[in-house]
């Protein structure tokens, strides 16, 4: 079961992160502008691509499809994207921990 | 309008339709190299061309690219036209900025997609020039005849499908530069 672990890209991040509640994609997109101060603006390509490959590896579910609204499809992270984002938090708080240390070490 | 291009750089493509744009052209449509402009205000878009990722998706090939228009669309750009599998969205430029592929991995992808499509292309331009090559052979092994009209033909029409099948490799080799260039960093 244990895949081979590699960083996270932003948009994969911001993506996991936006779907902790049901969220369709353009939501996806305003959640991270906000998250960001408007610095990450995932264009629809890239999120459309990403998206994808989450809900093959099995981290994120559809959650809703709603025929008739322009709004459509929503999406859910699963137990395994928590996990998923559980573990690059972690790795992400010893990269901070160790440049702290390492930068401030000579103060 | 009408302009005749051939592309196969599609941020080529795009600095050409803004610049068009820029002069007061919005492109509309598109069919076999020949592109359509209508009068627009000038830089009232910005465009993109798109070569949406299907390959994975499974089901009804329309219903997967109208929901793709769709998800495009719900951020504000405007779906203009597709030709196979490459499609061209514009937004207007008043609504801000308007990319389609915003991390180096995903913009990678989207160059081996092309890449793969002109692969597919040169592999049977190949075939037919080594199919055109072995009936040259046989014509002159086993019909050789001193009818020069026939025979230029013929050498021409080898020449002309080593020519593609090059020309398209050279495309190949040129993706393949920009996807490494993307892939360590410019």
């Amino acid at each position: 079961m244990s895949e081979k672990y590699t960083a996270m890209t932003e948009a994969v991040y911001y993506i996991l992160l936006s779907l902790k509640t049901p969220n369709h994609g353009y939501g996806i997109i305003q959640n991270t502008l906000a998250l960001t101060n408007g610095r990450l603006e995932l264009g629809a390509g890239t999120l459309y691509g990403a998206v994808n490959t989450l809900l093959e590896r099995g981290w994120i579910r559809l959650y809703s499809e709603d025929k008739h609204s322009r709004k459509k499809k929503q999406y859910l992270i699963t137990k395994q994207g928590e996990y998923a984002l559980e573990q690059e938090v972690q790795r992400l708080e010893e990269l901070l921990e160790n440049g702290r240390k390492i930068l401030h070490s000579g103060e | 309008m009408r302009k005749f291009r051939l592309y196969y750089d599609k941020e080529k493509e795009e600095e050409w339709l803004n610049e068009m744009c820029r002069k007061g052209w919005g492109m509309t449509n598109f069919f076999l190299g020949f592109y359509t402009f209508e009068p627009c205000a000038s830089g009232e878009y910005t465009y993109q061309v798109d070569f949406p990722d299907f390959q994975r998706k499974k089901g009804n090939r329309d219903q997967i690219k109208r929901e793709y228009i769709e998800f495009v669309e719900a951020t504000g750009a405007e779906y203009v036209c597709s030709w196979v599998y490459c499609m061209i969205f514009r937004k207007e430029t008043l609504k801000g900025n308007f990319k389609l592929y915003t991390d180096t991995e995903s913009e990678i992808k989207l160059f081996q997609r092309f890449r793969r499509l002109f692969l597919v292309v040169d592999l049977i331009e190949l075939f037919l020039c080594m199919f055109q090559i072995g009936n040259y052979i046989n014509y002159i092994n086993h019909f050789w005849s001193p009818n020069l009209g026939e025979n230029i033909l013929m050498v021409m029409s080898v020449f002309i499908s080593c020519a593609i099948t090059t020309v398209v490799m050279i495309i190949i080799f040129r993706i393949t530069r920009k996807i490494n260039k993307l892939k360590h960093g410019r």
